[in-house]
């Protein structure tokens, strides 16, 4: 019968490799970031919602406060605000450098 | 990490696993039940995994099956952070762990982190209360009434005795932290039992636990169940839940000879593990979980005669049947993801 005394804890082996079940690895690690990211939103939401409730029982906002649908006038405040947001997401998908790399001019040049 | 956010985070990855248990799982086993009953009927594993493994609803299930468990104890509001963190902030009693660590541990039971615990299940203080805390939603079909499980198999164990009024003794073999172990004591309050895991968080959990239940008759030891420590022949019932699978091959042999030996004749043993499957979808999907979720013996379990392995070692009466966990469960009809639950049941010679 095989036995040994304790010598790990629960910090060893963090570098072993994830299984994985896609075609391709990247895509086990973004969904795995994604729904990560969803974990965060849920959490996020009952935050928010716990917020809503206390303000609203406390009375220092009314449910409709919360609830009504935004004015023109706030939306086109926010506006601006959207726009960035959307540009800051598409920006990702761009596929552009954001840093110079060395091409092969430079590789060339500092031999 | 405050409470909440691990209760509302936690609350999250059980509704995705309730929702893969009740529409993921049945979308993968489709594509088996679409095969006409007699061609199902002769399909082997091998046969399964190659119309199925390659599916992308089976690799999706896969990769849930992986990923939640891993959200649930090691993800940003895991199990094991959050207990992490508070186990931090108290006063721990570094001596008792020392004293934990002397103990000889198998080195298979330290190989893997079982069901994905960083650490396992026994490697720190707080180890038992994680365990007993991601125990709550092993079978999220269940939900509250988990308990019903272990309450259940303890009434099929004491089914032909006067519950009440029996005095005989009972070993319960791998208790974790006493949930097997506590339904047992209730039924048969004038029993002695002795309830023994390689554990030793999980034994100080279940200690406090018999303690807050005012269970007087459950003594809690740390130990092998392959080396019981008890006299030949001195138990009259012999039970394990949720442990064969946790052990590989060699020392389900060992323990099962280490029950002969101990139970008096006429003795009797009954183990809930999973073992009868309907079919070969089922042992597809379950030696994949085998992988998935950190339980590598469950497949080696699963390739085992064990009517041949019991009558080996003098076992008599060897009845192997399937459990139905809850009132409201067929298990041959039982459309969502569940654990092939399995009786074994034997007696010694008188």
């Amino acid at each position: 019968m095989a036995s040994k005394k304790i010598e790990k804890s629960a910090e060893h082996q963090k570098t072993q490799d994830e299984q994985t079940f896609f075609d391709d690895p990247i895509q086990d690690r973004l969904l795995a970031l994604s729904m990560a990211l969803a974990n965060e939103l849920w959490v996020s939401r009952c935050r928010i919602k716990r917020l809503e409730d206390t303000l609203i029982s406390k009375n220092l906002v009314s449910k409709n406060d919360i609830e009504a649908v935004a004015s023109e006038l706030e939306r086109s405040a926010s506006s601006h605000d959207l726009e960035e947001y959307s540009a800051t997401l598409m920006e990702a998908l761009s596929g552009l450098a954001a840093s110079r790399s060395a091409d092969e001019d430079t590789l060339r040049n500092f031999k | 990490m405050l409470e909440r956010d691990f209760i509302n985070s936690q609350d999250f990855i059980l509704s995705l696993k309730i929702n893969w248990t009740k529409n993921l799982y049945p979308k993968v086993r489709k594509k088996f039940l679409d095969y006409e009953p007699n061609v199902r009927s002769k399909m082997e594993l091998k046969d399964v995994s190659s119309v199925i493994s390659m599916t992308p609803d089976y690799k999706v299930f896969a990769w849930c099956e992986r990923h939640f468990q891993k959200m649930k104890y090691s993800g940003a509001y895991g199990l094991h952070r959050f207990y992490k963190e508070r186990h931090d902030e108290e006063e721990c009693d570094n001596e008792e762990i020392e004293k934990a660590k002397e103990f000889c541990l198998p080195e298979y039971y330290q190989a893997v982190d079982i069901h994905q615990q960083p650490g396992g299940i026994w490697s720190e203080s707080f180890s038992g209360l994680i365990y007993e805390r991601g125990a709550r939603t092993t079978t999220p079909m269940l939900g509250d009434n988990h308990k019903d499980l272990h309450h259940r198999f303890a009434e099929i164990l004491l089914e032909d005795l006067e519950e009440k009024k029996w005095e005989g003794s009972i070993v319960d073999l791998g208790c974790g932290f006493g949930k097997s172990t506590r339904p047992i004591a209730q039924l048969a309050p004038k029993s002695s039992i002795l309830a023994l895991d390689l554990s030793k968080p999980c034994i100080n959990l279940a200690r406090e636990e018999a303690k807050k239940n005012k269970l007087s008759n459950i003594t809690f030891n740390q130990a092998d169940a392959r080396l019981t420590n008890c006299k030949n022949e001195t138990i009259d019932l012999a039970t394990s839940t949720m442990l064969l699978h946790e052990m590989p091959e060699s020392a389900i042999v060992e323990f099962f000879a280490e029950t002969f030996r101990i139970l008096k004749h006429g003795g009797r043993a009954v183990h809930l593990d999973f073992w009868l499957m309907r079919d070969a979808f089922d042992r597809f999907i379950f030696e994949g979980h085998s992988w998935r979720n950190n339980e590598p013996f469950m497949s080696s379990l699963f390739s085992m005669d064990l009517p041949k392995i019991l009558t080996n070692i003098g076992f008599v009466d060897i009845e192997i049947s399937s459990f139905a966990e809850s009132e409201n469960i067929e298990p041959k009809e039982y459309p969502y993801w569940r654990f092939p639950w399995t009786k074994i049941g034997m007696y010694k010679p008188k």
